[in-house]
Order: C-alpha cells, then structure tokens, then sequence
C-alpha cells in the first residue's frame, strides 16, 4: 500500500463509520428535518467517497460511490421517497463500498461483479424517482407571498418547499428586523436555533417595516410546531410568525403516504469532534501526570493525621503540582496545534494522482506551510480542500492541447497558501487555468429560474456558483459535476464561522479564498516592551529592528533599507500616552507600506500562543494576546497598527 | 427575564445585584484581570478562562454604579463577561409583581427593573442590555 495514501485510507474508514451512523438514524423514525440531516450527511459521506476512490485509482467503487450519491441526490429533490427498499439498497451498496475498499487495501483486486449487482439495485429504485421536469409538481404557489417573494426562490427552494409540503409539514414565515451592526452574527443564531426545531426553506431579504431602521429577512421554515422563546429572539427582533402553507392545501392527488412517521421533536445530535494523535503524545501525557498524582500523594501523607511535618514542605510540593499541572497544560495545548505542512503535504499527493487521472501535467506550489493551527480546524479543511483540488482539476485547468492552442504553459500551474491576516486565516487557491465561465453561469441561473433577464454584475455570478445544486455542466463527472463541491466548500467554511470568496478572470485563472476567523494559533513574533506594557508583532511583518544611540524622535524621520518613514510610538499608536522619544525602534511592513515603530526594549523573539480577543475586549490595533507567566503578552495586527500609525501621525502634525 | 422566579443576589458597584441564574455559568475566585492597553470604555481588562479570554467588567465606567464598600473577591462569569464581586448573598425567590420599573430620571442601562430587597433595593442585571451598553460605549467612544 502507498504509504502517502495512508490518511486517505484512514479518512475512508471514519467516512464509512459516518455513513453507518447516519444509516442507522435514518433507518429510526423521526421527524423530517432530522432525517434530512441525516440523508445530507451520508451525501456529503458519499461524494468524499466517490473522489477518494477515483482518486485512488479505483473506477468501479468510485462510479458505485456515483450512483449512491445520486439517490440521495434525488431524495434531497423530494423526487424519491425514503423506503424500506431505499434503506436496504443503501445498506447494501454502503456495505458493498465498504467491503470493496478493505479489499483493496488488502491488495485484492477491484470487485466488479458485486459493484455490478449493487448499481443495478441502484438504478431500479432511481426510475422510481419522479423526472425533474412536468410531473414533478411546484407546491410553491401555495405560499401566501407575494409573487415577487415566491419567484425570488431558487430551484432547490422550490423543491424542497414543495417536498415538505408533500410529506406533510406546515411552511411557516418568520419575520426577523435585526440590528445593523450584528444581523450576521444574530441570524446566524436565529438560524442555528431554527433549525433544530426544523428544515430553514429559504433566508430572504425583506423590506423593514416603516419606522424601523435595522434589517428585515423573512425566513421560511417548516416545521410540524414551532417554540418561539427557544429561538433566543432578543426583545423587537421578531416582527411576526405566520402560517404561510399548511399540507391541508396540497391538492388531494399529490398527496402521498408519510414514508416515516415524524417523532416528537427532538434536537439533532451534536456532531462529535475526534483529535487523532500518536500514542506517544498521550503516553508522555500520562507520565506527566503520573508524576503529578505522586505529589499529590506525598502531600496527602504530610497532611494527613499525626502528621506533623514542617509547614513549607507541603507548599513546596504545591509548587511543585503547579509546575507540574502547567506542563500538562502545555502539552495538551501542543496536541491541538499542527503545522499546516500537514494538510498540504496531503493535497500535494491528491493533486498529483488527480491530475495523473486526468490527463492534465500540473505543477503545485505550496506557500505558508510554517503557520501553526488548530488540529481541529485544519482536519475540518481537509474536505473542503479535497473538494476544491478536484474542482481546480476538473473545471478550472484546460487540457494540455487546450493550453497549447491559449499560449500557455503545457502544466496547469495551482498554488495553495495559508496567511495569517489580522484576526484571520486566509487559505487560499490560485490556478491559471480557463476561469470562471460567467457567461454559461449566467445562462445557467436563468435556466434555474436563480436571474432575471438583466444584466448581473461578475460578483454576483460568483455567488450563484456557491448555490446549492448549481452547476453549469450538462454532465456529471468522476471528479466533480453538480456544483455539489463548492455547496459543500461553502456549507463547511460558513460552518467554522468563516467565508468563502471567489474572483476569476477569464482565460486567465481563478481565485478561491477561505478566510476564516483565528480563535488561536502558534505565532513567531519579536517582543518588545513600551511602556508598561510587552508586545509582540508578528515576526514575518519584522523588517528591521534599530537601536539608536541617542533617543531617536517621535514623528522624525529614519532612513532604514532604503526607505525613508517617520517613527511613531507604537503607544501612541494605540491611542496611549506616548514620551516624545524612544530609544529602538522595529520597522514594520505589511504589503507594500512600512513604518517606524518606536519601541523602549527589544526582549527577543520567539513563538506563542495567540488567543484572539472577544468582540466586547476587541481593542483596534491588538489581534490578540498570549498568556505568559508575567502577565500577557498583547500582539500587535500591523495591518492595523499600519492605519492607527497614520493617524497618529496626522493628530501629531495637526496637534488634535 | 426568569419565569423560575429565582435570582442569583450579589453585592457589587455599591448595592445589590439580581442576576438571572441561566445567565451564570460559574462563580470563582477573582484573580486580578490583565489590563488591556487602550481598552474599550466599560471593560477593565481580560482573564484567562476556559481557555480564551473572558472581557471583566469596570463598574465605574457604567452608569448608576458606586463604589463597592469592599474590594471585590469573586468573579461572576456570565456567558459574555465577567463581574467582580464583593459577595453572593445567596438565591432568593422573586414574584413575579414583585419587579417594578427604575424611576424616571436614573439611567437605566444595564437594569431590567428594582425590586425591595430585605437590605433594600435590588436591581436586576440584565445581560442582553449590559452587552448594548457596552457596545453603546464603544461606538461613543
């Protein structure tokens, strides 16, 4: 076996585990919304399974994988039902998947036949399905919406509003006014808490009742009763809640029987996180710890009765557990940060066999590897990434004689980098292939009913492609095909709280950035004391770090590689009472700018841990701050302290 | 707003506070908060818990808040901030009817409502309008 595809392998095994949960739930009664979230997981399950096995160099299982996804595909259109027969083929065809794969990892070869079997199984039950077009019913005009409200619903908003309808469920409208300046972090909320009393249809922007100056959505939802105190609705931010459709309406001869009967309310199971570690780590933990319970022993014994002992030696042993606890802390705090050379060293090795599959010579360059994050974080990328590599393959790089004939380099070139910015991580995906085709995308979206006849700005095309089901392809591929890759790209970042951004050129190539919030991360940066206070700046934005010998002045000029700033204090900077000189200063760059900043000592430089701060202690200029046993070490964002020095500047020659 | 009936009674900023025990998350020792330079108007500084750090609260920057009669010793963790403390009285029960609105004219900030206390007035902390306040604070600033 190939020893750079054993995380792959062991990533086959979680997704099947997955799979298996989310069949067994599946296979319990209960209410719709939960068995959706279900049928989404083994989706997601599959279609990871489906590029890991053509990646792998495994045709069958992959088009088995295929069709697997397919069904669900379908079940999600509300074109298939959830049967008993439904639920054993997709036993089967797990299992089959399952047994294929051990297998293979065994070294025997591909199981064709059975595979052969399963798809067939497969396929009887998708004729089922009803087709996509004329019979499929659009239960939608029996929203009592406007006109405009009910045509703003995108394809899959039809459908699944009509699926809901058909199994049963009321669609109810919430109308939710929000404050400006945190209607995305309370409609996410909102959201979140909706969603485990039921299915959210479609979020849409509405227009704010007179007198009212915050952000009005009307969110659709359906769900059998709905608790509005359990939504943590703030006082004035629900406008009103209101029956929009009840399956009372839906035409007798629609109608069909409830394939599972819906089970009191129940909240959907938090997913569990797993830290995968060597067993070294936790080994070396144990001895730590060990040691710990042994002082805590020899304390117990010297406190216990007639004992009677000096009274320093049980507080040296208390320092002693102190120390001790604080390297346990350290080493958990170790475990859950990884280098992202890991991640990338894996995408290195699917990029290669994919392009290998596909036909398309590629030359891959990783930048960032060095930065340190959560494992957690990092292992929750690795789909995302999975599923852009392949769309980069599929869709954005051309074929060799394509890029002949557009004058550019036979090898596709893709170049994946991770940065910190600010508060941020920023992943992100370059390829210099055909880019985006914002014409079809266009088309596309009018075909689906997503766009009217107007012109849309290339912005909002991006967006369209973040749809769920979009795609501009008339055919579904082994590497990609529904659009379903960046759906899913887009559901995982948004789920990490972070966003996901496209911009593309034609013919030129594509961009696809993944900015994600930084909760904590190993920082190398040059500390520096100022004031009262020591902080840290991040080492990459360190140009130069100068000592004068006589105090070099506030707002003077320093000639340093040669460029020519002036020097602010970095107090000053902060907004803080500042001395009018300093004697060092460390030049900063971040981009193209630079500054000066005046600083009283340079400490020295090493790596920490930085914890972001709080939205209520966020304080303009700091990204962070890191624990140190002398109190904190706060961490200076140079993008920020870049415009808070300009300021500074301009208030220091305007004396304001 | 409790329908328990139930609040948690603390001594801080020089009277007696009624918090709502859903919004408690735990009580603990106060250690002295880390000052943040150039920290938001209402925030004393930070500490470390579970792992992040926790925004502690500076009563003297909030309206209707006095001086405390003694140094506080515990920090009330809410969910988005803690408070320094001089003491938990203890869980008192509430009627509902019980509560009546802060006279015109004080600065209602933080406070959902008063209530007579056998050591005298009691006013309820409100966490949802303590976080508006601040970010009020902020934004003056």
């Amino acid at each position: 076996m190939n020893q750079s595809f054993e995380g792959v392998w062991t990533e086959c095994e979680e997704l099947f585990a997955q799979a298996r949960t989310a069949l067994k739930d599946l296979q319990t009664p209960q209410a719709s919304h939960l068995a959706r979230a279900h049928l989404n997981a083994l989706f997601r399950a599959t279609h990871t399974l489906k590029g890991m096995a053509a990646m792998l160099g495994f045709p069958a299982l992959s088009q088995a994988a295929h069709r697997l996804e397919d069904l669900f595909d379908l079940v999600r259109q509300g074109r298939l039902s959830v049967t008993e027969t439904f639920l054993e083929t997709l036993a089967s065809g797990i299992q089959a998947l399952e047994d294929g794969l051990e297998g293979l990892k065994r070294g025997r070869p591909e199981p064709t036949d059975h595979l052969q079997a399963i798809r067939r199984q497969m396929g009887e039950l998708e004729a089922l399905a009803l087709p996509l077009e004329g019979a499929a019913p659009n239960l939608c005009a029996l929203l009592d919406l406007p006109a405009s409200a009910r045509e703003a619903l995108s394809a899959q908003e039809r459908l699944r509003t009509t699926a809901v309808l058909l199994e049963g469920l009321p669609v109810r409208g919430l109308l939710l006014n929000l404050d400006l300046a945190t209607f995305d972090a309370r409609l996410r909320a909102v959201s979140a808490a909706l969603a485990a009393q039921g299915e959210i249809l479609s979020t849409l922007p509405w227009e704010a009742p007179a007198g009212t100056d915050g952000i009005t959505f009307l969110v659709l939802a359906a769900s059998a009763d709905l608790d509005l105190e359990a939504l943590g609705l703030l006082p004035g931010e629900l406008g009103s809640c209101r029956l929009l459709a009840e399956p009372s309406q839906v035409p007798l001869g629609l109608r069909k029987p409830a394939a599972l009967a819906p089970a009191p309310r129940e909240a959907a199971a938090p997913e569990v996180a797993f830290l995968r570690l060597p067993v070294q780590w936790v080994d070396d933990l144990e001895v730590r710890l060990q040691g710990v319970e042994q002082l805590r022993d020899q304390a117990s014994h010297l406190l216990g009765p007639g004992q009677a002992g000096p009274a320093e030696a049980p507080l040296a042993l208390l320092a002693d557990m102190e120390e001790g606890l604080m390297e346990v802390q350290h080493a958990l705090l170790q475990m859950r940060m990884v280098r992202v050379e890991t991640l990338f060293s894996r995408l290195e090795a699917l990029a290669k066999s994919l392009a290998r599959d596909s036909g398309k010579p590629l030359a891959i360059t990783f930048r960032g590897g060095d930065l340190a994050v959560e494992r957690d974080l990092l292992g929750r990328l690795a789909e995302p990434f999975l599923h852009l590599l392949r769309n980069a393959l599929d869709h954005g790089l051309e074929g060799p004689a394509a890029r002949r004939s557009a004058g550019k380099p036979e090898a596709g070139t893709l170049g994946i980098s991770a940065a910190q910015q600010g508060r941020h991580l920023c992943f992100q995906l370059q390829d210099d292939g055909r880019g985006f085709d914002l014409a079809r995308i266009a088309a596309r979206g009018r075909t689906l009913g997503l766009l009217g006849e107007e012109p849309s700005s290339p912005e909002a095309l991006l967006r369209l492609v973040l749809e769920p089901g979009f795609s501009t392809r008339e055919e579904v591929t082994e590497l990609s095909g529904r659009g379903v890759g960046l759906d899913v790209v887009r559901s995982q970042v948004e789920a990490l709280g972070g966003e996901l951004h496209l911009s593309s050129e034609a013919g030129r190539g594509s961009l696809i950035s993944l900015l994600l919030p930084l909760h904590r991360v190993v920082l190398a940066c040059l500390k520096v004391r100022c004031g009262q206070h020591t902080f840290g700046l991040p080492l990459e934005s360190v140009l130069r770090v100068r000592a004068g010998r006589i105090p070099l002045v506030c707002g003077a000029p320093v000639q340093e590689l040669g460029r020519v700033v002036p020097m602010t204090s970095l107090l000053a900077c902060l907004g803080l009472p500042a001395p009018e000189t300093h004697p060092a200063f460390v030049l900063v760059e971040d981009g193209h700018e630079g500054i000066a900043l005046g600083v009283d000592e340079v400490l020295g430089k090493g790596n920490v841990l930085l914890r972001s701060l709080p939205e209520l202690a966020r304080v303009p200029g700091i990204m962070g701050g890191a624990h140190r046993e002398d109190g904190i070490l706060w961490v200076l964002d140079p993008r920020e302290a870049m415009e808070l020095a300009g300021l500074a500047q301009a208030r220091r020659l305007t004396h304001v | 707003m409790s329908d328990s009936g139930f609040w948690l009674q603390v001594e801080a900023a020089g009277q007696h506070l009624l918090l709502p025990p859903t919004a408690v998350v735990e009580v603990l020792p106060l250690v002295a908060s880390q000052p943040l330079p150039g920290a938001p108007r209402g925030i004393e500084g930070v500490v470390l818990h579970a792992g992040g750090f926790l925004p502690v609260l500076a009563w003297r920057d909030l309206p209707a808040c006095g001086a405390s009669s003694a140094p506080p010793t515990l920090l009330v963790v809410l969910r988005r901030f803690g408070l320094p403390v001089v003491r938990v009285v203890g869980m008192v029960s509430l009627r509902e009817d019980a509560w009546e609105p802060e006279p015109e004219g004080l600065p209602k900030g933080w406070s959902g409502g008063r209530v007579h206390l056998a050591q005298g007035w009691g006013r309820m902390l409100d966490p949802e309008r303590m976080l508006g306040l601040l970010r009020e604070l902020r934004i003056q600033a």
